[in-house]
């Protein structure tokens, strides 16, 4: 076997039962690795709709990408997929590190977790060997105390763990499965999902071997990307800044989302920015999953001040943003101390960001009182309420920690008196990442399609704001035309989203970041298509692997289609449909119904799916041979009435 | 004798550990950490990596050591090279390396050999932290110091 480790590994938590099954090439071939093939096992192995993600039915799968734990630029990325704790339908969040490419290492590329422990467990995989051991010494405590704990309890400080904190404990709705310590797969709440099986950690360590098939060819190709993407201006201002570099550009144009989506536009974003934390001495180091060229990973400690001592990686843009702007806090030490919290609990920073968010307006709507809120004065801006709020959060203390542990939209249903319209996330559940959609329309559609929610790292699409020639040559070759490289038209949206999400799924799926294939672009299909045949000897072009990517994007879609969503499933927060941007250049801009139903219909009918349902017709999911699924809907009766138009 | 040496700089290395593949895929033709002879352990929680490979010292413990002889320094790139056929994997040169940067395998010491003097580690390194350079007297300084902090913070983290 090339490329691939060549085994899956089952383990059913409920009987203490580990096995392995071998990775057939030909399902690699169809499905590539990582989120391809996580997906085609989810959907085999949950046979029937509405199985609740808590549910011991519900199954949690790690996938390493078909190229992680090579030298291929920025290729070390894990898939975790299952049912998602936030909104009950298809959950893929991903995360970066060092632990994929220790699986690989080990022997595997995907583990599967089948039903639920009794009592607190975690599992020690060093290659052949695979233990399930009692973790109730474990139970309780913090991220970085786990994984400091686990290595020394097992002598050996290169092993590499994936492990929840006491959010994920305490089946907190957007709890994070955490790795490397401060490498999160956030979004979802995966971390809930490994916590209802009490699984506290996945401990890897791997002496083994990864062939590819043709290595000169291969290292050649891997050498000449890594050099191109090290000369990628964008890849050199996200290692130099980071993600939260050049926010003050954001901030002008009107596009920081800060106060819950209050405003797009506010006095002063420095203090949350990237380059504050470089111009000000909080980062001591830039860091690197496996294999990255980027290093856009940050390391942060604070010098003096209250905080003096903390240290943590991050933060990143949507942790600054949404523990920071959003929440009226332009503190730098604060933020960094609030990510902080985040990653040793174990919170995905933007839930928890929002759904703090969320609380402290509606407190000062007066939706909330202090009664609801055991006593904190929750107001914007103030620090110590945001400190407070996320240990409380992450162990469900008192009225308000099982409130805003449910996230925004059962929060919401739960208070009523329409905090639901404030609330920041869509009819699927997830809280909205923290880009300003009203003034981004391809952004808008590809977060009102996303499978899990609305968010970013499904389809990121920042080439259509232009302002860059690779950007802009990049919407040309979608759209025929550089005029439609700008964020504020809806024309050529759907082809534009179409064309990220079949790369984003071929990027994930062979373990490659997106910031080296759709936000620096030096990992363009062609090149992954070149990787990925000299790496296994399945030999494989620019626009076949673009095609499967569109059949694993349809297969995430058919997933949810057979939980039961619908076109309906497909809107974005009420806020941005019918709230105007209230400043800055874009203000006036909103994500109206009529818009986005607009760019929805030309969507829906690109990927021949129906208008009305958003259903996959019978006829294109068999032209992506996915013809056992479309046999399925078949019998659930969810496939559309009529035949493709 | 060739005047160029890899420079190590622990304020670079971000961890990624590329160059640990890279050597292991020019030398052993599969990806793998244990088959590098370059070596990043990590302090995960504090996010510190510490690159460690052979300094071609001289003298050279790993040389003296050597009962059979069968480590000698290449003239042309300067590294010290082991003789498969000579070397009985003893380990005494592995126990002799202030650096832990020998390694036995199948029975054979392995150690950098800065891949005839186009070392593969310092090609993939795109932070910067793996240099090869030229050793004038600013260099060597430089290179004492980039030691001192790296034992320094292996210390911290072993």
């Amino acid at each position: 076997m090339y490329a691939w480790a060549g085994k899956i590994l089952h383990i059913d938590l409920a009987k203490k039962k580990t096995w392995t099954e071998e990775l057939r090439k030909e399902l690699g071939a169809r499905f590539l690795g990582a989120r391809g093939i996580n997906a085609k096992l989810l959907w085999d192995l949950i046979r029937k709709p509405g199985i609740d993600p808590f549910s011991p039915e519900n199954v949690l799968i790690f996938g390493a990408g078909t190229l992680t734990g090579t030298v291929a630029p920025s290729s070390g990325r894990t898939t975790i997929t299952c049912i998602g704790a936030a909104t009950g339908l298809y959950l893929k969040t991903n995360m970066g590190g060092h632990w994929g490419a220790e699986l690989k290492f080990a022997g595997y590329d995907h583990i599967i977790l089948h039903g639920a422990s009794k009592s607190p467990v975690y599992i020690w995989v060093h290659d052949d060997v695979v233990e399930i051991e009692d973790a109730s010494h474990l139970w309780g405590l913090n991220v970085r105390e786990t994984d400091e704990t686990l290595k020394r309890d097992l002598g050996d400080r290169e092993i590499k763990i994936a492990c929840i904190g006491p959010a994920g404990e305490n089946l907190v709705r957007f709890a994070a499965v955490m790795n490397s310590v401060y490498h999160a797969a956030g979004r979802g709440g995966a971390g809930a999902v490994m916590g209802s099986k009490r699984l506290k950690a996945i401990a890897v360590r791997g002496a083994g071997e990864i062939a590819v098939a043709d290595p000169n060819k291969f290292y050649e190709l891997a050498l000449s990307a890594r050099i191109d993407l090290s000369k990628d201006p964008e890849a050199i201002k996200l290692y130099n800044t980071g993600t939260a570099g050049g926010m003050e550009v954001i901030n002008e144009i009107g596009a920081l989302p800060c106060y819950n989506f209050q405003t797009g536009n506010v006095k002063d974003a420095y203090p949350i920015s990237g380059e504050c934390l470089v111009e000000q001495g909080y980062l001591d180091r830039r860091v690197g999953c496996f294999g990255c060229t980027v290093s856009c990973h940050r390391y942060c400690t604070i010098k003096e001040g209250p905080y003096t001592g903390i240290y943590t990686g991050g933060p990143e843009y949507e942790s600054t943003v949404s523990l920071g702007g959003g929440t009226g806090v332009f503190k730098t030490d604060v933020v960094i101390k609030a990510n902080e919290l985040c990653n040793i609990m174990g919170l995905d920073t933007i839930s928890c960001g929002s759904v703090i968010q969320w609380a402290m307006e509606s407190f000062e709507r007066g939706v909330l009182t202090k009664e609801d809120t055991d006593g904190i004065e929750l107001t914007f801006g103030n620090s110590e309420a945001l400190i407070d709020l996320i240990p409380v959060i992450a162990f469900r203390k008192g009225k308000i920690g099982d409130l805003l542990a449910e996230g925004v939209k059962r929060a919401a249903e739960k208070i009523g008196k329409d905090s639901w319209k404030w609330a920041i996330c869509n009819s699927k559940g997830l809280e909205q990442s923290r880009v300003e959609t009203r003034a981004a329309k391809a952004y808008a559609l590809a977060f009102a399609v996303n499978p899990r929610g609305p968010d970013h790292l499904h389809t990121e699409c920042i080439a259509e704001f232009g302002g860059t020639p690779t950007r802009i040559s990049l919407i040309e070759k979608i759209t025929g035309d550089k005029k439609w490289a700008t964020p504020y038209r809806t024309e050529y949206r759907a082809e534009i989203v179409r064309w990220h999400e079949d790369c984003y799924a071929v990027t994930d799926s062979l373990g490659f970041c997106a910031f080296s294939s759709t936000a620096a672009y030096a990992v363009n299909p062609g090149i992954m298509a070149q990787l990925f045949s000299a790496a296994t000897g399945v030999n494989i072009t620019e626009k076949e692997i673009m095609l499967i990517g569109r059949k694993i994007v349809t297969l995430e879609k058919c997933f949810n289609v057979r939980e039961g969503a619908d076109r309906r499933l497909d809107d974005l927060p009420w806020r941005l449909m019918h709230e105007p941007a209230p400043s800055g250049p874009t203000k006036g801009f909103m994500n109206s119904p009529e818009e986005l139903n607009g760019m929805l219909d030309k969507y829906y009918t690109l990927h021949g799916w129906d208008l009305k349902t958003s259903w996959p017709y019978k006829e294109t999911l068999e032209v992506l041979e996915l013809k056992e699924v479309a046999d399925e809907l078949q019998v659930l009766n969810k496939l559309p009435k009529r035949e493709k138009p | 004798m060739s005047s160029r040496v890899l420079f190590l700089d622990l304020d670079a290395c971000t961890g990624c550990r590329a160059c640990m593949v890279a050597c292991s895929l020019v030398k052993e033709k599969v990806f793998s950490l244990g088959d590098a002879r370059i070596w990043i352990p990590k302090m995960e929680s504090i996010c510190l990596s510490v690159p460690i490979i052979c300094e071609q010292c001289d003298p050279a413990p790993c040389k003296t050591v050597c009962p059979t002889k069968a480590i000698a320094r290449n003239a042309e790139t300067g590294a010290l090279l082991v003789d498969p056929d000579k070397c009985i994997g003893c380990k005494e040169c592995v126990w002799a390396c202030p650096f832990g940067a020998i390694s036995v395998r199948k029975g054979v010491a392995v150690k950098c050999d800065l891949c005839d003097g186009q070392p593969e580690c310092a090609k993939v390194c795109v932070p910067g932290a793996i240099r090869y350079v030229d050793m004038d007297r600013s260099a060597i300084e430089k290179r004492w110091k980039s030691l001192e902090r790296r034992i320094k913070a292996l210390t911290a983290i072993i």
